[in-house]
């Protein structure tokens, strides 16, 4: 992927993560095209984080397959055909379950670090 | 991958010129709003556009990744492949004569010896207790016989208070290739016997 690196040093999402931010967004915002969900995730960020589209849509697909997420033709805010992405039943028992899991991780890891320096 | 996640990438595919069609829209619909966006910020129209597409990446590789993501990405490389693979052997003719012919030697001959071993090595004498085994000959008046007719088998079986069981075999003669050279050897064959009287498994 081309990246103008003179522009944009933010950071790409770490693999594994995208997923869950992608939920997360969908589970806080309600139904989101594509394009709303990769801002809301550079926002919540604090712009730490560039979302690019090759890996935003492939994601949405991989979630989509999963059947954590469907997506529908809508009009946009400014009357644009454009598909709104929106958690399932499943998705959302699925992303309780990542929570749970990244909180416990993310606790573990602080605990470590803290413990070992 | 669950069998969810196949069924979905199976409809997928059988819908993909949608699913494509529906990509690149995703895509325009993107692009146009990260321009619009751009202006909001105070870019002129072609800043705006130019930014937007520096922002976007290549779109044939938003494609790919896209594709890669499919659950039956691999399907649909291993049919690219298979197709390939008939073009090319369909365009040079010789060389796939040669290939199909080894290939065809090759499993022929492994089969022929595999089945010699089988039937020697593997599978032996197919009773429990080989060393009590006897063979049952005819005398006359006017010598021996190799073999017995087949209709000896009744009336001894009948008569056999001497053995537990009596069965018949029949020589089968096997082309044993070893190195290059051919040898014709014979070996007892149970399995290969004519008529239905193997009827009972000896064990």
């Amino acid at each position: 992927m081309l990246r103008d690196n003179m522009t944009d040093a933010r950071a790409d999402v770490p693999y594994g993560v995208l997923d869950l931010f992608v939920l997360k967004t969908l589970d806080a915002m309600g139904p989101l095209h594509g394009f709303g969900i990769a801002r809301r995730i550079e926002q919540t960020s604090g712009q730490q984080l560039q979302i690019n589209q090759g890996s935003i849509y492939p994601a949405l697909l991989r979630l989509q397959q999963n059947g954590w997420i469907q997506g529908e033709w809508g009009a946009s805010e400014k009357n644009r055909r454009a598909k709104y992405y929106s958690l399932t039943e499943v998705g959302r028992r699925h992303l309780a379950g990542q929570v749970k899991d990244w909180e416990q991780t993310a606790a573990l890891v602080a605990r470590f670090l803290e413990s070992a320096s | 991958m669950t069998l969810r996640r196949w069924l979905a990438a199976l409809t997928a595919r059988l819908r993909r010129r949608q699913a494509e069609r529906d990509l690149d829209e995703e895509m325009r619909t993107h692009f146009e709003m990260a321009v619009e966006e751009n202006l909001e910020c105070g870019m002129t129209q072609a800043e705006a556009h130019r930014a937007a597409r520096r922002s976007f990446g290549v779109g044939a590789s938003v494609r790919e990744g896209w594709r890669q993501a499919d659950g039956l990405y691999w399907l649909e490389t291993m049919v690219q492949d298979v197709r390939y693979g008939i073009r090319t052997l369909r365009r040079s003719g010789r060389f796939t004569a040669a290939a199909v012919l080894t290939l065809a030697l090759g499993v022929g001959m492994t089969t022929a010896v595999f089945s010699v071993i089988d039937s020697l090595l593997l599978n032996g004498v197919p009773f429990t207790e080989p060393d009590r085994l006897v063979e049952l000959y005819q005398w006359g008046p006017r010598g021996g016989r190799p073999s017995q007719p087949l209709t000896m088998l009744g009336p001894w079986r009948a008569q056999a208070d001497l053995f537990d069981q009596v069965e018949a075999y029949r020589n089968v003669r096997w082309t044993f290739i070893r190195n290059t050279e051919p040898e014709a050897i014979e070996a007892p064959s149970s399995r290969r016997t004519c008529c239905a009287f193997w009827v009972s498994d000896p064990e």
